[in-house]
């Protein structure tokens, strides 16, 4: 349990890294609500009918219908395809944080994001192979159980989510297959960008390859792992019910709420950087060699940091 | 024999019955009986085929020889993708999913196998497939029969037809999941023959239409005798009252129902299913036999389901006409058959929903279809429109009436009901809501709509227009006319509709004209205009400003004088302020629109916009600081129901920075939640 600890620590003492992060989210979400955002002030700003009411109302939610009719509904697609850019960059800071510690500066974390980025996005691409293999487990077993009259989440007919009970044993014990398989498979991206930056290698091939050897070795870090997921997870509910409790109807409830929703989102991408803390932690118990790159925390010449 | 006794202990006087206790009517007929039948089929689930054979006596109502009798083969729309529905469906037009999802052993279809006179005549060899609506020349849902002689004016006949089916997948209301089966039209059923000044025809003309993705059904009045037979394990429903039970050697149970002064027969056998049975009784009112069917493992949904019947048999009874059938029944589908077969009417048979978990004492989803299903036996079942070609008299007038079943018992929708088991705890305070059921269905997005509401089914532009149209859009149109006339009148004008046209054939105009007389004021224009317009309203305060008056400048006439330069000035305190409001008509639904300017100092003033102006502006001047408007509202102290944006029906001068902020919050929330979530895949 201990790495998992040092990596949750790890997770929330990297606030510079996380909120890093955050930016990236700020970013996207922004995108996604920019068209909404004058439509809706346009509808709402001197709207006495809809002053006082929660989101969960006719005047609100059940009456944007109307309000979208000429345009300004939220995009998703061109803010996601941003996040994937941006993450598939930040993801070499981050790694770096996880590895080298260090004081955090902007510059080292960007110089880094930059010197890895085409790397991550090549091995990105080698893991998904893996992933279809990871996926194909609890797909595969989904409909055997099927075949034999066991439900699971994914086999469910889509009446069983509002007229039937989608949470069984069976269907549960699916579920943690299906979190162990992306668990592995996740963690070996972890591992495979922990060993890009530590050695500093040049073909991310043979990174994909080393990192599922590593893991596959140490079935136990994958339940170490999955158990970091579940946790992260678990914390996301509790803050996400917290800030669903809050009430709404004026402008300052609104503000309050959303800064609860940092909270939030805060919480999910401490773990995210926990995460990959715990892929460095695994790389280095394996043995795995110091990082061989310029440590760009420190001015050239300076002594370098572990 | 326990009923009366059991009553008088619980205090309840019910009203004599109009059914004896096999379905037969006390009495004088409540119906004409015009087409009735006497069914006896046997069904093997084991091979999805149904044997049956009907004597069906009709009557010609007609002044004149009828020689072509018109009939429905409706499970031939589940024949092959040749049938008018499947093309519908293909189209993307149908309500239900329907064929769409068919493999090969899906299809269903049925077969007119005898069709033979008193005299043993047979006229099967007349068949012929009829296509009423053109097109689909494939369709094999309507035929006629023709007969050797024709039959009289008022006139009698009486046929025996043999045929034989197999019983399509589960797809719009009826076939086989699993070890549920539903029947729904699914035997020869005749055509109407509507006769002058029947819905406005000038003369005999049958109306029998084939079976479209976007409609529903018309019948005339019967009585219906049918005997079922099927496997032992099977819990069998059906339309009218169980009358008999017999088990045969060969391990299947003959199941005997009856019920006089119906339009249809429609049952269900479902092996492994619970049967849940109860009793309605109000003082005043007849006593209803209810008997529930659903899952076994849904139980704990009966008590809400029958508890939501009995409301509305309480509230229709008392508000439009008393139930007078001695039993209903309602069937929960298992899961997986609830879209496909839930939510449906037929006479004293309704299909409701089940839930393993229910959300609640009263989970509104139950609730609602349960009420609304039952209320469907005034509007259609016994008021007996023409589903086909105006659905709105069932299902706008079944929205009104749902709503104000829903109302009288303070029910409203709270989302978080909706969630699946082990995740309310979660997501329950997210989506907690009591939003009224009017606001569920609304009239629409925009102010002018595609079709008008009293149109064909499959003569809507798209499948999902028929459901707006006729549903939520119908439901405000008849809450606009109450608005016209007050709620006390239109309760009047609903329980004179019922009273009058319950076991007749009523139109759009028999309901307008009806409408008209009972509330002594002309809703005709105002009717054809919701009903037969395309118009719809969206009134809306577009501005408000307010800025104080300045002293004029420029030359003014001094004494008399050569005019003077007077420079431009400040307003001080005490001056004037100028507001002005524009308002907005988007839609072109003739009401009158009132606007209410609200003062600082509490006044108000009230202005009407001329007819036929689509926006209008109003100034006015008043001393500060007590002149400035606040609020400009329109409709004030009553909102028109057909208003698709409510929200802009007032302004403020102040800005109320709370929604906006609140959704644009909760937008951000998600999409932060979102990119966090895609975040963690990459």
């Amino acid at each position: 349990m201990r790495p998992l600890r040092d990596a949750i620590g790890v997770g929330f003492r990297e606030w510079r890294t996380v909120a890093v992060l955050l930016v990236v989210n700020w970013l996207v979400a922004l995108l996604m609500v920019a068209p909404s955002v004058p439509v809706l002030s346009a509808a709402f700003g001197h709207a006495p009918l809809a002053a006082g009411r929660p989101l969960m109302s006719s005047q609100l939610l059940l009456g944007l219908g109307p309000v979208f009719a000429g345009g300004g509904v939220p995009s998703v697609l061109a803010p996601l395809v941003l996040l994937v850019v941006l993450q598939t960059l930040v993801v070499g800071g981050v790694v770096w944080r996880a590895c080298a510690g260090g004081p955090f500066r902007l510059g080292a974390f960007l110089g880094q994001s930059g010197r890895l980025v085409w790397r991550n996005a090549r091995l990105y691409l080698w893991s998904l192979p893996l992933l279809v293999v990871a996926l194909g487990v609890p797909i595969g077993l989904a409909f055997g159980m099927k075949a034999i009259g066991l439900p699971t989440l994914l086999t469910l007919h889509g009446e069983a989510w509002l007229f039937g009970r989608p949470f069984t044993v069976a269907s549960v014990l699916h579920l943690v297959v299906l979190v162990l398989a992306f668990a592995l498979w996740r963690l070996c991206l972890d591992v495979g960008r922990v060993l890009l930056f530590r050695d500093d290698l040049r073909i991310a091939r043979r990174a994909a390859w080393r990192a599922v050897r590593l893991v596959v070795r140490a079935p136990r870090s994958v339940l170490l792992y999955a158990l970091l997921g579940a946790l992260a997870t678990l914390v996301v509910i509790l803050l996400v019910r917290a800030r669903a409790m809050l009430p709404e109807g004026t402008a300052g409830l609104a503000l309050l709420a959303l800064a609860v929703g940092q909270v939030v989102v805060w919480a999910r991408l401490a773990f995210q950087v926990a995460g990959t803390r715990f892929a460095a932690g695994l790389v280095e118990a394996s043995g795995g060699a110091p990082p061989a790159v310029e440590d760009l925390t420190e001015p050239p010449g300076a002594e370098r940091t572990g | 024999m326990l009923a009366l006794p059991l009553a008088l202990l619980v205090g309840v006087t019910p009203a004599p019955p109009r059914f004896d206790s096999a379905g037969r009517s006390i009495g004088p007929p409540l119906s004409d009986r015009t087409a009735s039948y006497v069914i006896d089929v046997r069904y093997d689930p084991a091979r999805r085929h149904v044997a049956g054979t009907a004597r069906l006596t009709w009557t010609n109502r007609s002044d004149v020889p009828q020689a072509t009798l018109w009939f429905h083969a409706y499970w031939n729309a589940f024949k092959s993708s040749d049938s008018t529905f499947a093309r519908e469906e293909h189209r993307g037009g149908g309500v239900r999913s329907g064929t769409n999802g068919y493999g090969r052993d899906d299809w269903g279809w049925t077969e007119l196998r005898t069709a033979r006179l008193p005299d043993g005549t047979d006229v099967r060899p007349t068949l012929r497939w009829e296509h009423p609506d053109g097109a689909d020349p494939g369709d094999q849902t309507v035929f006629t029969l023709t007969l050797p002689t024709p039959v009289p004016p008022h006139g009698q006949v009486t046929i025996d037809l043999g045929w034989g089916a197999r019983v399509p997948k589960l797809a719009a209301r009826t076939g086989v999941l699993g070890k549920y089966t539903l029947f729904g039209q699914w035997f020869p059923k005749i055509g109407v023959l509507e006769v002058p000044p029947q819905r406005g025809v000038r003369s005999p003309t049958w109306n029998c239409h084939q079976f479209h993705a976007t409609t529903e059904f018309y019948a005339d009045f019967g009585s219906y005798d049918a005997t079922l037979t099927v496997p032992r394990a099977m819990v069998v429903g059906a339309t009218g009252v169980r009358t008999g039970r017999t088990e045969n050697p060969d391990g299947s149970v003959t199941h005997r129902f009856h019920q006089d002064d119906v339009i249809d027969f429609a049952w269900t056998a479902w092996e492994g299913a619970e049967e849940v049975r109860d009793v309605f009784r109000a003082d005043g009112l007849p006593e209803v036999a209810l008997t529930l069917i659903l899952p076994r493992d849904a139980a704990r949904t009966a008590p809400q389901v029958l508890a939501a019947a009995k409301v509305t048999l309480e509230h229709g009874g008392r508000h439009w006409l008393p139930y007078p059938y001695p039993h209903l029944t309602l069937v929960a589908p298992p899961v997986g058959a609830d879209a496909e077969s839930g939510g449906m009417e037929y006479p004293t048979f309704v299909t409701v929903y089940s839930r393993i978990d229910p959300g609640g004492s009263r989970d509104t989803l139950l609730w609602e279809v349960a009420i609304h299903e039952v209320a469907h036996s005034w509007w259609q079942a016994m008021v007996a429109s023409n589903e086909v070609e105006e659905a709105w008299l069932d299902e706008g007038i079944d929205t009104w009436a749902t709503t104000e079943v829903m109302n009288s018992v303070g029910l409203g929708w709270d989302f978080s009901q909706l969630l699946p088991r082990g995740t309310g705890w979660l997501l329950g305070p997210l989506v907690r809501s009591d939003v009224p059921e009017v606001a569920i269905r609304p009239p629409g997005t925009l102010p002018r709509f595609q079709s008008p509401i009293a149109r064909a089914g499959w003569r809507f532009k798209t499948g999902s227009e028929v459901g707006r149209s006729t549903y939520g859009r119908a439901g405000a149109a008849l809450a606009t006319l109450e608005r016209e006339v007050g709620r006390e009148t239109f309760a009047r004008i609903m329980r004179t509709y019922a009273e009058r046209w319950a076991f007749r054939h009523p139109s759009t105009d028999d309901f307008l004209q009806l409408a008209s007389e009972v509330s002594g004021k002309d809703l005709r224009p105002l009717g054809n205009a919701l009903f037969r317009g395309t118009s719809g309203l969206d009134d809306a305060v577009a501005e408000l400003r307010c800025s104080p008056v300045a002293p004029a400048w420029g030359f003014f006439d001094v004494d008399g004088g050569t005019p003077t330069f007077r420079p431009r000035g400040q307003s001080g305190p005490g001056g004037n302020v100028r507001c002005e409001v524009l308002v907005e008509r988007r839609g072109d639904l003739p009401l009158p629109l009132e606007v209410q300017l609200t003062f600082a100092d509490g006044t108000t003033l009230r202005q009407m916009v001329p007819p036929g102006e689509i926006w209008s502006r109003f100034t006015t001047e008043r001393p500060l600081p007590g002149g400035r408007v606040t609020l400009a509202e329109v409709h004030p102290g009553s909102r028109p129901p057909m208003d698709t944006q409510p929200v802009n029906d007032a302004r403020s001068l102040d800005a109320t920075p709370g929604p906006a902020l609140t959704m644009i919050g909760w937008f951000l929330y998600a999409g932060q939640l979102l990119a966090a979530a895609v975040g963690s895949l990459l």
